[in-house]
């Protein structure tokens, strides 16, 4: 064996001896009296080992093998599964919640939380199958708390949840997406009520699965399923040609015989005389006959040619016919964890955000922008404790800050400032300090009022 | 699209509902056991990963590729008679069986091929068919079954209630009569793929070949009378020939011998005369006149002469390969004459005692001439193991290879061949599919009678893969039979240096033999047998050239090497 089967058959046996706790060097008799019936004989799945005695290859199709994945596969079909939090993903958080603006002046960072998040992850085997097969294995994940369900692979580190870890029900915080229905689905769902009556949030996330799933095949096969009825209808469109053209040449022959009837009948109409009369009648009682004899033998002919052309588009049916078979491979609840907490704006206790962080995926998640409402994967939080997308947000020039609201210009300076930074006038008028738009640098030496109270002038109306 | 759901998705959800929950490791190990066992689209063969010991050549994969990709399981294999259309046909079925795209094969082939299509299928690519000779139950899925035996009732109503995934008929230009039971009953067959298998899909008429496309893609040449006006000119002449080669390529492939084996390096034949020694000369002697009475004898009673002809052989192989046989007959033959009994007696202790072989003075000779890996081949066993040992003694590294090895143990005498011995000695048997295109000297050290075998001895050597011209040495001893055989092998049917399509097809379709010529000259009967030996040469030559002719004919017509 060679190229990529070889390697996908070593890689496969690897984790399964390692699964098993067998050493591959050392499959001893007990274990292959266990899993393959009692062959003392030792496998290799590799070829320099070959000429060792009693050594055999293992390849696709190979008893062994077969054993193997069967083994296998009747196994593993539910986990319940969580990411362990490392201190070393911890360490990469703290280091990104250190880069957050928010130990600046105005905002303070409430110490965050951290949570299990649950999935439900299934995994599907999709089988095309037509004229040719495809398989393939596509892993979706519902989240129970939306109902969203998305195509998600697991990601790595994952270990088996401990004993006696019992997680909370799950929430719903959204209307369910997916309406639409497949019969062949609702079939099957209707064949779930144990399911259905036994664990009803399960069973809601199985179903929202079995429809994204449903609605996406539809999507991504679509150029499949139309390249197979094309091919369909053009051999059916051969067959049909070919068997209406047989029967329209056995036919031929009848249509003259009913055209030289037809002649007759006209000259038995036009004879002259009765002997004449009688002579085209018997003639045509001749043809009658004849005619009647093709009738009887095409109508057989044409009984038999239905009949095989019916049992031809039938092997063509079944042939191009596309369908897909979902079968569910495995099913596992997952538990990620993710650290959640607020920010806040110190000058108004109201102003606030919430972030959550995603260990497995290192990426924050939910980050919506305040201001087009657009989902931003930038992490950029305004003095006001408000969150924009980097094309959303301004960023004041004195404090360094994002801001919410649009900057104004410093005339002093010509820089750009957010509410925070103004100069605030001495005057405690509001109208003046209202309209002092100057940046807290250049407010004291050129606010006509503060200069003026500065330099002991009077302060007019 | 039709989308099911299977129903075994509750095995699965009960787990989760229950909460039996299983390790990350036998989770993981069930998604890398789904993942293996996908099926991907025909980008690679899975049936050559199955079997690492089938190596297919070029065109054999090309074919089988095109089967699958192009025309989807229903297509005339029309590879030239010995380029491996069973070979292909089987990984063909090998292939749909892995993806599960077939379940139900039913395989028809006429009744002299059965045993030779359930060893193929069964020992070489290890699919478990059923021969039906009337103790196996008519539901099972993979069955093998004789065309004549299938197409009678009751058997034919059986098989048509059947619906078969996949048909596949050897043989196919059997169908080429529209009107015959074998069509009516292949075209009666319920089947989703079908395969044929012709190397002559047309022999005298156009419509044969149109009958057969009929068969496998009804209304691909339209109705025959259409296909008449649009394509034949007369029986053998198409018109419109790029359009009908062009429809023929939708439903047909073929490779022929010329353009797949046109890599192919040359034939270096050298004959080398060898004196045979007074003891060889007298064991002969001895050997010949005391078989040629029982010989004759057996001739007049019509007696089968079949174990004489392989004595024959024998003693032209050497005396270890004839000794025991020769005691075998004294036993066996209690009323033969004295003088003959005498005579074999003698021929007996002479060949015991030979020690001194002008032939393998000669092998050993090339051998150390050659310097290089030498591949040897004998008839026989003794012969064989005779040679080895003496080989052995005069310091040759050797390794033996015979049909009665197990597979391991062939694979060993290979790769023992390959990285250590310099010499080889083999029989014909067991070596079919052997790569030993790393060899390029091969040495007859006897000739086979029949010329069947001389291709089957050339093409373990002369083959896809081979770097270097083969060099063929045929060692004769002179004044003997080994000089006729020559003639008749070498120069008259030029199987030496020429490669003829599948030689054994060819001459067993008329069932010609030459072994009895040979003995007939061996024992010094050739008076009568001169003649007819002549002539069936002839025939042979001529058979050679008519398939030679419909080759190249069916070749234009399908547009294949042009």
């Amino acid at each position: 064996m060679s190229g990529t089967g070889c390697s996908d058959v070593a890689r496969f046996i690897e984790l399964f001896c390692h699964y098993q706790g067998i050493e591959r060097e050392r499959i001893g008799e007990n274990v292959f009296r266990f899993w393959f019936d009692g062959e003392p004989v030792t496998y290799t799945h590799q070829p320099d080992l070959i000429g060792a005695d009693s050594a055999e290859f293992i390849t696709y199709g190979h008893p062994v093998l077969d054993r193997l994945i069967s083994s296998a596969r009747s196994q593993g079909w539910a986990a319940n599964l969580i990411y362990p939090l490392s201190a070393k993903d911890y360490a990469v958080f703290r280091e990104k919640l250190a880069r957050i603006p928010v130990k600046g002046v105005h905002l303070i960072a409430r110490q965050p939380t951290i949570i299990y998040h649950a999935k439900l992850v299934f995994l599907f085997r999709l089988s095309l199958l037509a004229d040719l097969r495809k398989d393939l294995l596509i892993s979706l994940a519902a989240d129970p708390e939306t109902d969203q369900v998305e195509i998600w692979e697991l990601p790595k580190g994952l270990c088996s949840l401990p004993e006696g870890f019992r997680p909370l029900p799950d929430r719903r915080r959204y209307p369910r997406l997916y309406k639409e229905k497949g019969s062949l689905l609702d079939t099957h769902l209707a064949n779930l009520s144990w399911f259905r009556e036994t664990d009803y949030r399960t069973f809601q996330l199985y179903r929202q699965a079995c429809l994204f799933l449903h609605r996406w095949i539809l999507e991504s096969f679509s150029a499949f399923e139309k390249e197979q009825l094309a091919r369909l209808k053009c051999e059916e469109q051969v067959l049909d040609e070919y068997y209406d053209t047989l029967l329209r040449e056995e036919m031929k022959r009848l249509y003259e015989l009913l055209h030289k009837a037809a002649v007759l009948e006209v000259r038995v109409a036009l004879a002259k005389t009765a002997q004449t009369r009688e002579l085209f009648n018997s003639r045509l009682e001749d043809y009658r006959q004849q005619i009647q004899y093709e009738k009887d033998r095409c109508s057989r002919y044409g009984q038999m040619l239905a009949r095989e052309k019916s049992k031809r588009l039938h092997e063509l049916r079944r042939k191009y016919t596309p369908q897909a078979l979902v079968t569910l491979v495995s099913a596992a609840r997952v538990y990620l964890p993710r650290a959640v907490f607020t920010v806040e704006s110190r000058l108004n206790e109201c102003e606030r955000i919430r972030l959550v962080y995603d260990f497995c995926a290192d990426a924050w998640l939910d980050l919506q922008c305040q201001r087009c409402e657009r989902p931003t994967y930038d992490l950029m939080i305004t003095s006001e404790a408000g969150l924009l997308c980097s094309r959303c947000a301004e960023v004041c020039e004195v404090c360094g800050q994002p801001t919410m609201f649009p900057a104004a210009v410093c005339p002093g300076c010509g820089q750009k400032i957010c509410q925070y930074c103004r100069y605030s006038c001495l005057l405690p008028s509001a109208t003046s300090s209202t309209d002092c738009l100057l940046c807290c640098r250049c407010g004291p030496a050129v606010c006509p009022c503060c200069v003026n109270l500065l330099s002991g002038e009077e302060i007019l109306d | 699209m039709e989308i099911y759901f299977n129903e075994v998705n509750n095995r699965v959800l009960a787990k989760l509902v229950w909460q039996e929950y299983s390790s990350i490791g036998h989770y993981l190990l069930n998604q890398a056991a789904n993942k293996l066992s996908l099926q991907t689209g025909f980008d690679r063969l899975l049936a050559l990963e199955a079997l690492p010991e089938i190596v297919l050549y070029p065109h054999q994969q090309a074919t089988v590729l095109k089967v699958l990709r192009e025309l989807r399981g229903r297509a005339v294999l029309a590879d030239e008679v010995g380029l491996g259309k069973t070979i292909e046909a089987g990984i063909i079925m090998k292939e749909y069986l892995l993806r599960s795209l077939v379940k139900r094969i039913l395989l028809l082939v006429p009744a002299s091929l059965v045993t030779q299509w359930y060893e193929e299928l069964v020992n070489r690519l290890k699919i478990p068919f059923k021969v039906q000779d009337g103790s196996v139950s008519w539901q099972e899925d993979l069955l093998l079954v004789s065309i004549d035996y299938a197409k009678r009732e009751p058997q034919r109503s059986k098989l048509l209630q059947n619906r078969y995934d996949l048909v596949v008929v050897d043989e196919a230009h059997k169908l080429k009569n529209k009107s015959t039971v074998n069509w009516q009953f292949v075209n009666g067959l319920q089947k989703t793929f079908l395969l044929l298998l012709t190397a002559t899909p047309v022999q005298n008429d156009l419509r044969e070949l149109y009958n057969l496309i009929t068969l496998l893609k009804p209304g691909q040449l339209k109705t025959f009378r259409e296909f008449k006006q649009e394509f034949v000119l007369d029986k053998r002449t198409p018109k419109n020939v790029e359009k009908l080669k062009n429809l023929l390529g939708q439903v047909m492939v073929r490779s022929n011998r010329r353009e797949t084996l046109l890599k192919l390096p040359k034939r270096v034949v050298s004959t080398q005369v060898v004196q045979p020694t007074v003891g060889e000369r007298e064991f002969m002697a001895a050997a010949v006149s005391g078989l040629r009475a029982v010989y004759r004898q057996r001739n007049q009673k019509r007696q089968t002469i079949l174990p004489l002809i392989v004595m024959a052989r024998e003693v032209c192989s050497s005396p270890q390969a004839a000794v025991a046989s020769l005691e075998q007959l004294l036993v066996r033959e209690r009323d033969l004459p004295a003088a003959e009994r005498a005579a074999i007696q003698r021929a007996i202790s002479i060949g015991s005692e030979l020690n001194d072989f002008a032939k393998l003075t000669q092998l050993l000779k090339i051998a150390r001439k050659m310097g290089t890996k030498i591949l040897v081949f004998t008839e026989f066993r003794r012969t064989q193991d005779y040679l080895a040992q003496r080989l052995e003694a005069e310091g040759f590294n050797t390794t033996i290879f015979h049909g009665g090895l197990s597979l391991a143990e062939k694979d060993a005498a290979v790769a023992n061949f390959r990285q250590r011995s310099q010499i080889m000695i083999s029989t014909e048997s067991g070596g079919e599919g052997r790569n030993l295109q790393f060899c390029h000297v091969l040495v007859n050290y006897d000739l086979p009678w029949n010329p069947m075998r001389v291709e089957q001895r050339i093409g373990r050597l002369h083959r896809l893969g081979q770097q270097h011209d083969v060099q063929i040495i045929n060692l004769i001893a002179a004044n003997t039979i080994e000089e006729y055989v020559l003639q008749l092998l070498d120069e008259k049917l030029r199987l030496f240096s020429d490669v003829v399509g599948d030689v054994e097809a060819i001459i067993a379709a008329g069932g010609l033999s030459l072994e009895k010529q040979i003995a007939d000259r061996f024992f010094g009967v050739a008076d009568s047998g001169a003649k007819e030996g002549d002539d069936i040469v002839d025939q042979i030559v001529r058979r050679i050239s008519e398939y030679r002719e419909l080759q190249s004919f069916t070749d234009g017509l399908l547009g294949v090497g042009s």
